[in-house]
């Protein structure tokens, strides 16, 4: 049976995912646009969006509820204490930036000037598009060196 | 609904270096964390708030004054210019402050 900080940690992390799928779906989208290309484009940008603020919301959740009580404690004492004071503390600050890089992206596909007359427009929207899946990857790699550390300190206990 | 993307741009910025603010000024002053917390029971929900709100205010207030201008693509540009920098400056300030113990 799944514990609830397994539950989160596991929804949090697929909705990041499925916005860095998204985001790169979108991309490709983009590099060649056409009018149907454009069309889910901008559908993809809307799914995004949903995923990066549902993804904010759970793992917020978890994060004020769970992490700060039972697992960054394990970490601190741990031998590998920068997991939290390095990749947590960057982790959750620089995720914030995520919302609003999304919400640029689905604005622009849906109010900007028309991308397929203006290539300025498809180029700031593949930069944008760029930045959320690399971005997305860092917090993947991030929560990975993350949960290591919390490992390697409940090692150490045992 | 029309968009004004250099204000909007702009307002995207303007919100990563608050956060990159709030998030040093956080580690540097007990008091600040205590104050931000007070807000809504914990200093990161608080950032996450005041950013949100910062953001549609500061698009709104800068759409209003600041004039638009058909390349977006420099708009666009400065989005990823200023999330990658002030991620960059988050990510230097914490190795910074875990080397110096």
């Amino acid at each position: 049976m799944m514990n609830m900080a397994s539950l989160l940690i596991g929804i949090h992390a697929a909705l990041g995912e499925l916005a860095i799928l998204g985001a790169l779906w979108l991309f490709v989208e983009l590099l060649n646009p056409t009018e149907a290309r454009l069309k889910r484009a901008r559908i993809l940008s809307l799914a995004v969006v949903f995923f990066v603020f549902v993804s904010w919301i759970v793992g917020g959740f978890y994060y004020v509820s769970i992490y700060g009580k039972e697992v960054k404690p394990i970490v601190l004492d741990g031998p590998q204490p920068w997991g939290h004071e390095v990749f947590t503390e960057v982790k959750e600050h620089v995720f914030l930036f995520l919302p609003f890089i999304s919400l640029y992206l689905c604005a622009l596909l849906y109010r900007g000037p028309p991308l397929l007359k203006d290539r300025k427009v498809q180029i700031a929207a593949l930069a944008l598009a760029g930045l959320i899946v690399l971005l997305g990857l860092a917090m993947v790699g991030m929560g990975y060196v993350i949960s290591s550390a919390a490992r390697a300190g409940l090692e150490v206990a045992v | 609904m029309k968009c004004n993307f250099r204000a909007m741009g702009i307002a995207a910025v303007l919100t990563f270096l608050l956060i990159t603010i709030l998030t040093i000024q956080t580690e540097l002053s007990a008091g600040f964390k205590t104050s931000l917390a007070a807000l809504t029971g914990h200093h990161w929900t608080s950032k996450g708030v005041v950013s949100l709100l910062f953001f549609t205010l500061s698009t709104l207030v800068l759409g209003t004054v600041i004039p638009e201008s058909k390349n977006v693509k420099n708009s666009g540009l400065l989005v990823v210019a200023g999330a990658i920098v002030c991620g960059f400056v988050i990510f230097a300030f914490f190795v910074n402050h875990f080397l110096a113990g």
